[in-house]
């Protein structure tokens, strides 16, 4: 009988195999994308704000952190969650991600059609994190208040999403580096 | 020197020129030597190098060698079958058969169905991330696949909290009752199963079914109106977004409103593109409104709007508006096409006032056949530039279309002069494929340049007509050999001994289904390369190619003696000569003096071994 490490085939075959393996492969590969989704996040932030003008990107402009449905910052108390409730938020706000930045994408090419790389990352930005489930209902009413208000609120709402999106894809990277093999249990 | 068995080279010279000129045409006299067969009978493999830098069809060398090397690591998807999806955490990085390695594309395109997690996913070695990859290599390089891949991990994610909670609950248990965890329990022994959520809400889903209590605010605070109960100051500009002509002026004002009423405009100020506006430009109109007033605007800095924001004295943002300064665009013009193959049309043309409007000018390519339809629009834009459109359906023939661009702004449209062509009248095709550059033999100042007709050409009644270039590798400056007519073939001549060439053809099929205009030259084939024989001979300076002196080797003294050739052919009844016997001559000369400075190192050798006395 062949065994396979990690395998849920035939858990009374072999008594010695562990499923841990196979959980913290998941981790650290899931750890590794989050990783580089950060990166991403980071470099879509720049190219954005690179697109609005100043003062956007300026160092100080800091404009109103407008609440965004269905999501908000990690709280500042987010560190000290238990990790199961960590990946729960994290995964929460992942998900409410895509069609938000789905709006941003709409508007941003009525305002910057020649911007193709910005679009483009903005597009790639959703796709990586749109997962399974449904996507929040509150998406539908952000898009209809995105295209009735003016450009200089829009420019904004883009900000804060992609600030959202960086924010949220740095926070899960961080819990995940907490589970995956080496990191602090 | 004639070799056994074969015909003579008189006879030879004029029965396959005959059979060269029956199949190729009227022969230049540019490629007059081509005529002759290539001395493929001597049973030497011609000396040329060969090299093309169309190897892979690809003009980058940077993502051609990338391109080369992932064409050949193993689990290429490009090599895969069609059914073999590969694995999310395979392809972390996007193997591709096209230039750039990280070009994903199609590919990913082709896979937006397979866009479904897998529930289960083997244990694999963590997938090779590169570490500070940066997707601005000029390519996407982000597959497909790790949209997969992070969905299916959100799946793990969720189960990845019972699961835990599960194996500490039994570590505590283990400890307690003295066992060791793990080792002969599985997932599903001790009570976990793989969720998989069959559709069902997950925790974002469940906070969405609840209202969300700040879906309110948020369009209040996107239209600009005060949040209730925010207890903060809030604006709105007037006018929003105004679109204006680059000179004119523009009135602007800044209303506050505060929580709880009364706020003032007292130390309110704008900026623009986030410069502090002179105080001077702004005036309180009453106790909330602060008036601003500029003149004589230029262009906007940005194609997004400039921003005008009106700060509170802390220096918050209040409010913002955004203007749009610039010009209405001008007429394009200059409007020119061309169809591959008959095929489909692509028109290029020139926007006017060297399109500087300073806003976003949305150019629109119109066309219709001249006496009867409705106009069309085309859809494919910078096909072959910024100023560009492809129109890739099968068009009419022989029957004029009317082609024309519009260029729409903010502040205007304008359109150009209506193009009037007949397809047939701007055809081009592909450049000749497999051009291939070879020596002449030993001939130190000739390439043999050979050729195929464009694939398309064969469907078509028409002819076609060549041009030639090349340059030495280290300049910059292409000769152009023009005469080349229809042959695909041309030899050419007084090229400097040792020197590699690069050489390019072109194709222009004119005289299409009988007419008698030209088409439209194609681009140029990748260049190929290739360099002529060393000289054999010692020049001066050690080594040089520079032939001696009487050498007929240069193009005004190859002219004469083809003159002379000619001359003596008329009439001194020498109806064998001809510029092919002359060329096996000069082989056959650096042949033998070759053997002759051999043969003297050898009798050198010799005799100095005599001088040395009988070998023991």
């Amino acid at each position: 009988m062949s065994r396979r490490e990690g395998s849920l085939e035939d858990p009374q075959a072999d008594s010695s195999i562990s499923p841990l393996p196979h959980l913290e492969s998941k981790i650290q590969q899931t750890h590794s994308l989050a990783r580089l989704l950060t990166k991403y996040a980071e470099q879509l932030l720049q190219e954005y704000v690179q697109h609005q003008g100043d003062p956007f990107g300026m160092p100080g402009f800091s404009p109103p952190r407008l609440p965004v449905a269905d999501l908000s910052a990690p709280a500042p108390g987010h560190a000290g969650l238990p990790v199961p409730e960590r990946l729960r938020l994290d995964e929460a706000a992942l998900a409410a991600l895509p069609p938000l930045l789905d709006v941003v994408r709409r508007r941003q090419a009525e305002l910057n059609p020649r911007a193709l790389r910005l679009l483009r990352r903005l597009e790639d930005a959703a796709r990586q994190t749109r997962g399974p489930r449904p996507e929040p209902a509150a998406a539908a009413a952000i898009a209809a208040a995105a295209v009735t208000a003016g450009v200089f609120p829009a420019k904004v709402l883009g900000l804060r999403v992609c600030g959202l999106y960086r924010e949220w894809v740095s926070r899960t990277e961080a819990d995940l580096g907490q589970l995956a093999p080496g990191g602090p249990a | 020197m004639a070799r056994p068995g074969a015909r003579s080279a008189g006879d030879a010279g004029s029965w396959q020129a005959r059979r060269m000129r029956r199949r190729r045409g009227p022969v230049s006299a540019a490629c007059a030597s081509s005529i002759h067969p290539l001395p493929q009978q001597t049973g030497r493999q011609p000396l040329g190098v060969g090299v093309s830098e169309s190897a892979v069809g690809c003009r980058d060398p940077a993502a051609r060698a990338s391109s080369l090397r992932f064409a050949r690591e193993p689990g290429n998807p490009a090599s895969n079958p069609p059914s073999a999806r590969p694995a999310p955490w395979d392809t972390a990085i996007g193997y591709d058969q096209y230039c750039s390695p990280f070009h994903r594309g199609r590919l990913g395109r082709e896979r937006k169905e397979d866009l479904t997690p897998a529930p289960q996913v083997s244990p694999r070695a963590p997938p090779a991330v590169p570490e500070g990859a940066d997707p601005d290599e000029g390519e996407r390089i982000y597959p497909e696949s790790l949209g997969e891949g992070w969905a299916a991990s959100q799946m793990e994610m969720q189960s990845l909290g019972p699961r835990l909670r599960a194996l500490e609950d039994q570590k505590r248990r283990d400890e307690v009752g003295g066992g060791a965890l793990g080792q002969n329990r599985s997932l599903q022994q001790v009570g976990i199963e793989e969720e998989v959520p069959a559709g069902g809400p997950g925790p974002a889903a469940q906070s969405a079914r609840r209202p969300p209590p700040l879906l309110p605010l948020l369009l209040l605070c996107v239209l600009g109106a005060p949040q209730a109960g925010s207890g903060a100051d809030t604006a709105v500009i007037s006018p929003q977004d105004p679109t204006l002509l680059i000179g004119s002026s523009l009135q602007a004002t800044c209303s506050v409103h505060g929580d709880p009423p009364g706020a003032t405009a007292e130390g309110l100020y704008w900026t623009l593109n986030g410069h502090r506006l002179p105080p001077e430009l702004s005036r309180m109109l009453n106790a909330s409104t602060l008036a601003l007033a500029l003149a004589n605007l230029n262009g906007s800095r940005q194609q997004s709007g400039d921003n005008l924001v009106c700060h509170a004295r802390d220096g918050s943002i209040l409010a913002g508006s955004c203007l749009y300064v610039g010009l209405p665009p001008e007429k394009p013009f200059n409007i020119s096409c061309s169809s591959k193959n008959m095929k489909d049309l692509t028109c290029r043309w020139t926007p006017g006032a060297h399109g500087e409007t300073f806003l976003h000018t949305n150019y629109s390519l119109k066309y219709k056949l001249r006496w009867y339809g409705q106009d069309n629009t085309c859809e494919e834009y910078h096909t072959v530039g910024p100023h560009s459109c492809h129109i890739p359906k099968d068009l009419a023939l022989f029957t004029p279309y009317e082609i024309w661009v519009e260029a729409t702004n903010r502040l205007g449209s304008a359109r150009s002069d209506v193009l009037t062509l007949d397809i047939l009248d701007v055809v081009t095709t592909d450049p000749p494929p497999e051009v291939h550059v070879s020596r002449v033999g030993g001939l130190e100042d000739q390439l043999s340049v050979r050729w195929v007709s464009p694939p398309a050409l064969k469907d078509f009644l028409f002819q076609a007509k060549y041009q030639i270039r090349y340059r030495v590798e280290d300049s910059v400056d292409w000769k152009v050999v023009d005469d080349v007519s229809n042959q695909t073939s041309c030899r050419l001549a007084g090229l400097k001994p040792g020197t590699v060439y690069f050489v390019q053809v072109r194709c222009n099929p004119f005289g299409i289904y009988g007419s008698k205009k030209a088409g439209i030259w194609s681009e140029w084939s990748h260049p190929t390369a290739a360099s002529t024989p060393r000289s054999e001979r010692p020049g001066p300076g050690g080594g040089a190619c520079e032939p001696r002196g009487g050498e007929p080797s240069s193009g005004p003294v190859r002219r004469e003696l083809k003159q002379f050739l000619g001359w003596l052919k008329k009439h001194a009844y020498c109806s064998n000569l001809s510029f092919r016997l002359y060329d096996q001559w000069r082989a056959w000369m650096q042949k033998s003096h070759k053997t002759r400075n051999q043969d003297e190192g050898i009798l050198s050798s010799g005799r100095r071994g005599a001088a040395r006395g009988p070998a023991r």
